[in-house]
């Protein structure tokens, strides 16, 4: 009995949470399935994609380098929906492990992105000075770099592969969205409630992480959705240039490259399933992230920049 | 006006000092320098270290790159490791290739896109505006290197048809010259043509409401003129701005292309050099990309002023 006193409020209130993050989400849902349609179709692409590349093992009927010798080039059958490519390999399981790069790429390089751009940012506005500057002047330099050729140059500096990817697309988002925190840390430091906390001798670091920081929250997650879809986008590119996800394994984008598309002459599936999964979670990604711009932050309205 | 664009211009110095200064380190740190790939592919030489003298890579990057910079002066942009060719010359010899598609494929978006931005704008939220925004939406998510891929492959499996590829120059056979350019061409500029639909009909829709506009039919203009003389003319000018910031993107796209129809330009030319890891060719490319990147936004950036007699310097 003593126990349930002890233990019964803390499970409660953990349950509570719980319950009120589920109709958070709810509600957001409902917001998101009225106002906005096609975001609700976005949403449920995406969900669906991250769903297929964290159940993967369970959903693809074969390994993603399974060969099957004598399946090399089947058509689109029941054993193998979207056929097999020249070493007998399923292409629907290749396409759906691909799921879990795409994915993880997606959301690891914009994670890297925003952290870092987030830190640049804040201290670029909140401190200003010869630091800003210079930090600026670098800015201004590496956005004259076209956004595929640099990835490029940075792959062959550190090697292909899922992290090293990360890393490459991660830092060339993170130093161009640099330049959108820190604009936005710049407005919030205008706003008079900035002034009030100063005035009354509120320090540098709770000024930052508790004044600063979550005003500049929203943009954050805005540009955040936004760019997944561009990251998925480079990193395709990358493979199909060969520069990306080396084989065996089954990016997107290296499943149509040179290769590949020897074989497609005489077998066309092989073009498909990779491509429409790739532009399938594009759409659905661009969808979601126009709608969430659109309800959280309509003066963001065509701030998307492509690649 | 003229204080500003000397501001401007004074302004670009240090960012060009960051750009050579990033492409210099940034490609120094490429593991395998040309030495091994030479000695590995070609046996040019069989003690490594003589080859690295030889080429110069093996002095300390800050003096590398101040020899490098020192070249600039008097016109030596660096040479090939491998041939020993001017990587200035190459670049110049390439660069029209890649900036006629480049130049061909944002013709071909602004005449598509420009027209169907407008008609879009004018209806707004018909059934005819509502269908351009939805194929405006599912052909912006259409990643440009899947098009080439079907386009290769389907009119060739099925009615074995497949596009002329490889490289002919104009004056050798201007025909099979437009054959070979129009298509990669037409696909990058699928690209920019969403965007631009999306900007059309954005900007129009934002003229449409001022008070000329107003004043422009009250007068009793004919539809025609409204539209095209006074509300398109002033709707244009982000355009204008668009077609600056997609310059980098006419050149990743080019990369893709030029990779894919087999076309010698800047693009191939720069996947080779990274393949090769020739870094003068390499460094030569994003400079010269940078410094025309950074150019035109500035031209752009006066011409705003000369467009829109509103914007104001500051």
């Amino acid at each position: 009995m003593a126990q349930d006193v002890v233990t019964r409020p803390l499970a409660l209130r953990g349950m509570d949470r719980a319950t009120g993050l589920l109709s958070g989400a709810w509600s957001f849902w409902n917001t998101i399935r009225k106002h906005k349609p096609l975001g609700a179709v976005g949403l449920v692409i995406v969900i669906g994609i991250i769903f297929v590349a964290i159940f993967a093992p369970l959903i693809a009927p074969y390994g993603y380098n399974e060969t099957i010798r004598t399946d090399q080039l089947a058509p689109p059958s029941f054993s193998h929906p979207f056929g097999a490519d020249h070493l007998g390999r399923d292409l629907f399981s290749r396409v759906v492990y691909g799921a879990r790069i795409s994915i993880s790429i997606g959301f690891g390089a914009v994670g890297l992105a925003m952290s870092m751009a987030t830190v640049i940012g804040l201290v670029s506005g909140y401190y200003g000075g010869w630091f800003d500057k210079i930090v600026q002047r670098f800015v201004d330099g590496w956005m004259t770099f076209p956004g595929l050729i640099v990835a490029l140059a940075m792959v062959a500096l550190v090697g292909p592969g899922v992290w090293q990817l990360i890393i490459v697309i991660g830092l060339l988002f993170g130093i161009r969205n640099s330049r959108v925190i820190r604009g936005q840390v710049l407005a919030v430091m205008a706003r008079p409630h900035i002034e009030v906390a100063q005035s009354v001798g509120v320090g540098d670091f709770r000024l930052i992480t508790r004044h600063v920081l979550p005003n500049t929250l929203p943009p954050i997650i805005i540009l955040a959705t936004i760019e997944i879809p561009l990251v998925i986008l480079i990193e395709a590119s990358l493979s199909f240039l060969g520069f990306g996800i080396p084989p065996p394994y089954p990016a997107w984008g290296g499943m149509l490259t040179w290769e590949a598309r020897q074989h497609m002459l005489t077998a066309p599936w092989l073009a498909f399933a990779p491509g429409i999964a790739l532009s399938m979670t594009i759409f659905g990604w661009n969808m979601f992230g126009d709608a969430l711009r659109d309800l959280l932050d309509p003066t963001l309205r065509g701030s998307r920049s492509e690649r | 006006m003229a204080k500003y664009a000397l501001q401007r211009i004074l302004l670009l110095i240090p960012t060009l000092i960051v750009i050579s200064f990033v492409t210099f380190a940034l490609i120094r740190f490429i593991p395998g320098d040309a030495a091994l790939a030479m000695t590995e592919e070609l046996g040019y030489a069989a003690d490594l270290d003589e080859l690295r003298h030889l080429l110069g890579i093996d002095r300390p990057i800050i003096v590398q790159y101040l020899d490098w910079v020192g070249g600039f002066i008097h016109g030596d942009f660096g040479s090939s490791l491998w041939d020993g060719s001017s990587a200035a010359g190459e670049l110049l010899e390439r660069l029209p290739i890649t900036m006629e598609i480049a130049g061909l494929s944002l013709l071909i978006s602004a005449v598509i896109a420009i027209p169907i931005g407008v008609f879009s704008a004018v209806h707004q939220d018909t059934r005819g505006d509502y269908s351009i925004r939805s194929a405006v939406v599912l052909f912006d998510s259409v990643p440009s290197f899947w098009v080439a891929t079907l386009v290769l492959v389907i009119p060739a499996y099925f009615i074995g048809w497949v596009p002329a590829s490889g490289w002919v120059s104009f004056t050798e056979d201007p025909v099979k010259h437009l054959t070979l350019v129009l298509l990669p061409a037409a696909i990058i500029g699928m690209g920019s043509t969403a965007s631009l639909i999306r900007l059309t009909r954005a900007m129009m829709l934002e003229v449409l409401r001022q008070d000329y506009i107003r004043t422009a039919w009250s007068k009793g203009l004919s539809e025609n003129s409204v539209m095209y003389r006074h509300a398109l003319k002033n709707a244009l000018i982000p355009v204008l701005t668009f077609f600056g910031l997609r310059i980098p993107n006419a050149f990743s796209g080019s990369v893709i292309m030029e990779a894919v129809f087999g076309i010698p330009g800047v693009g191939r030319w720069i996947i080779d050099a990274i393949n090769f890891r020739d870094y003068p060719q390499l460094q030569v490319a994003l400079l010269f990309i940078a410094v025309m990147v950074l150019v035109s936004n500035l031209v752009i950036d006066l011409a705003y002023g000369w467009l829109d007699p509103r914007v104001r310097y500051g």
